[in-house]
């Protein structure tokens, strides 16, 4: 940990806030990939396969790629805006700059609820993959309360004690977790069709149509949920122009590589009937090889990818909820940094109730449920804000680490993703979508009246920025 | 076996939580809230010195 306190700046018991205790820049470009590919990784072990419920295997692969094109669009906004604001928060930082205090509001709320529900999910899984081993070895009615509490509290302990440790682990767990997908890849001989992979006898026409199609493009959001949280270690890399768009970029390629893979491994492997309500089809597709190491190794690293998305989320959400506080959009208090080990500690520790009571509900279902709907505002608020970014201050008037091609072609397209996908949410999920609008709705109405007096109005603009076009 | 496991879990998560809200206390105490919330929004340091060419649209 000698590097969290190397910082010469830290303050003192006696320090004034003329000595400012900050986040520490430690990270690089693979801590970066660490936290977008680990949050993300563990819907390539679970999940992504409801796809195949809703819209046949066929269907499913239509879903991986569309939703692929959507969330490339979410990385490439992401890059360009991130890369030029550089802050904690994110997206919350970015509609802080661009669009105004309520959508911050708002944009900061979706990251917490968004990472806080899917760490716990994340928490539940390993909980059920711990049940599992259980009844392997001979041991039924295993309660997983303790495991979850346990992994939950570890990640937090982890991440309390600071930033580059927790992001370096992610980077191991989430490489052996990738490397698994590829072993499973390897051992199932794609290059002998027929050998195991039986996509000839399975593959079928879409059973529900087009429409079905639609219905499962919620559940290839699986795949990639979670890549735009690259934009949380903004204010913790060394170098967020180079950083960022590196590290979100090349986390992006991965997860189209990993999602592809997928598919191909488990719709080769299993009938779509079975494929599309299995709960860990990739363990699953390993167990139908007969080989016990790639169970072992597909067992390993179902667990690490579950293990890495949590401790990503911790990371995320604690930041954004940090930089509401540090901005009053939230009590001041969960502004604060550790002296030592330079990290939000009081927002890491506000969020373990939180995310320990949605995951002792038990309703995995429901609570990523949530985490996805709220992701997916997020999503439609990018858009507008690029539009935005690129209205108010064009090309030329500040520097930018990284300007993404074929602008606003990739704003339109990820703007009718999103109705799409909203659309075939509704489909499936219309009274949740309904309830957390409303509950949005009653937020802001909060903010507006209550919350926004206490804001620093003229402080929390940063970045030195020249007035914008039309201003 | 299980059943130590179960037990151990919930030991070492409340001691976990219990050190972390301790060492929250101590630097609560030892600090004043003023250096705790001194942090500011971050600034790409490489960008606000020039040193880092300019992306041009593809």
């Amino acid at each position: 940990m000698s590097d969290q306190t190397a910082n010469g700046n830290a303050a003192g018991a006696e320090g004034g806030p003329s000595e400012r205790v900050g986040l520490l820049r430690v990270l690089g470009p693979v801590h970066v990939w660490a936290l977008g590919v680990g949050i993300v990784l563990v819907g390539e072990f679970m999940g992504w396969n409801f796809s195949v419920g809703k819209g046949g295997a066929l269907g499913a692969l239509i879903a991986c790629w569309v939703i692929g094109l959507l969330y490339t669009c979410v990385a490439m906004i992401d890059s360009e805006v991130t890369s030029t604001v550089a802050a904690a928060g994110g997206q919350y930082a970015q509609a802080k700059h661009i669009m105004g205090p309520l959508m911050a509001f708002n944009v900061g709320l979706y990251l917490v609820m968004a990472y806080t529900m899917l760490e716990a999910a994340d928490a539940l899984i390993v909980g059920d993959l711990l049940i599992i081993l259980a009844e392997q070895t001979g041991y039924s009615g295993l309660d997983p309360k303790p495991f979850v509490i346990l992994i939950i509290a570890l990640l937090a302990l982890l991440n309390y004690r600071g930033v580059f440790m927790t992001l370096s682990l992610n980077f191991i767990i989430t490489a052996a977790a990738f490397t698994s997908i590829i072993i499973l890849f390897v051992g199932v001989q794609p290059w002998q069709p027929g050998a195991i992979l039986k996509h000839q006898d399975l593959l079928t026409d879409l059973p529900y149509g087009w429409i079905g199609v639609i219905a499962a493009f919620q559940f290839g959001i699986w795949y990639y949920l979670g890549i735009e949280g690259t934009c949380q270690a903004a204010e913790e890399v060394r170098s967020p122009s180079r950083s960022l768009p590196l590290g979100t970029m090349t986390g992006i390629m991965t997860l189209l590589i990993a999602a592809t893979l997928t598919w191909y491994i488990c719709s080769g492997l299993l009938p779509w009937e079975y494929l599309g309500q299995a709960i860990v089809p990739l363990y699953d597709a390993a167990r139908m090889t007969g080989s016990t190491t790639l169970q072992v190794f597909l067992f390993v690293g179902t667990m690490f990818a579950a293990t890495a998305s949590a401790n990503g989320c911790i990371n995320d959400a604690s930041r954004a909820w940090f930089s509401m506080g540090r901005d009053r959009y939230m009590p001041q208090w969960f502004g604060a940094v550790h002296p030592r080990y330079r990290t939000p500690y009081r927002s890491i520790l506000f969020l373990i109730p939180i995310a320990a009571s949605f995951a002792f509900t038990g309703l995995l279902d429901q609570v990523i449920t949530f985490s996805i709907l709220s992701g997916l505002l997020g999503y439609t608020f990018m858009p507008i804000n690029m539009i935005l970014f690129r209205k108010k201050w064009p090309l030329g008037t500040i520097r930018r680490g990284y300007v993404h091609p074929f602008h606003p072609l990739p704003a339109i397209v990820l703007m009718v993703l999103c109705i799409t996908t909203f659309f075939a949410t509704y489909l499936g999920f219309g009274t949740q979508l309904l309830a957390m609008m409303f509950f949005y709705v009653i937020v802001s109405l909060w903010f507006s009246m209550h919350r926004y007096k206490y804001v620093r109005r003229a402080d929390q603009f940063t970045m030195n920025w020249p007035k914008p076009e039309g201003y | 076996m299980w059943i130590l496991l179960e037990y151990g879990a919930w030991a070492i998560s409340a001691g976990i939580l219990l050190w972390m809200l301790a060492d929250a206390a101590r630097v609560n105490r030892e600090f004043d809230e003023d250096t705790l919330l001194s942090s500011l929004e971050g600034i790409d340091e490489l960008l606000e010195h020039g040193d880092v060419p300019e992306a041009k649209e593809h």
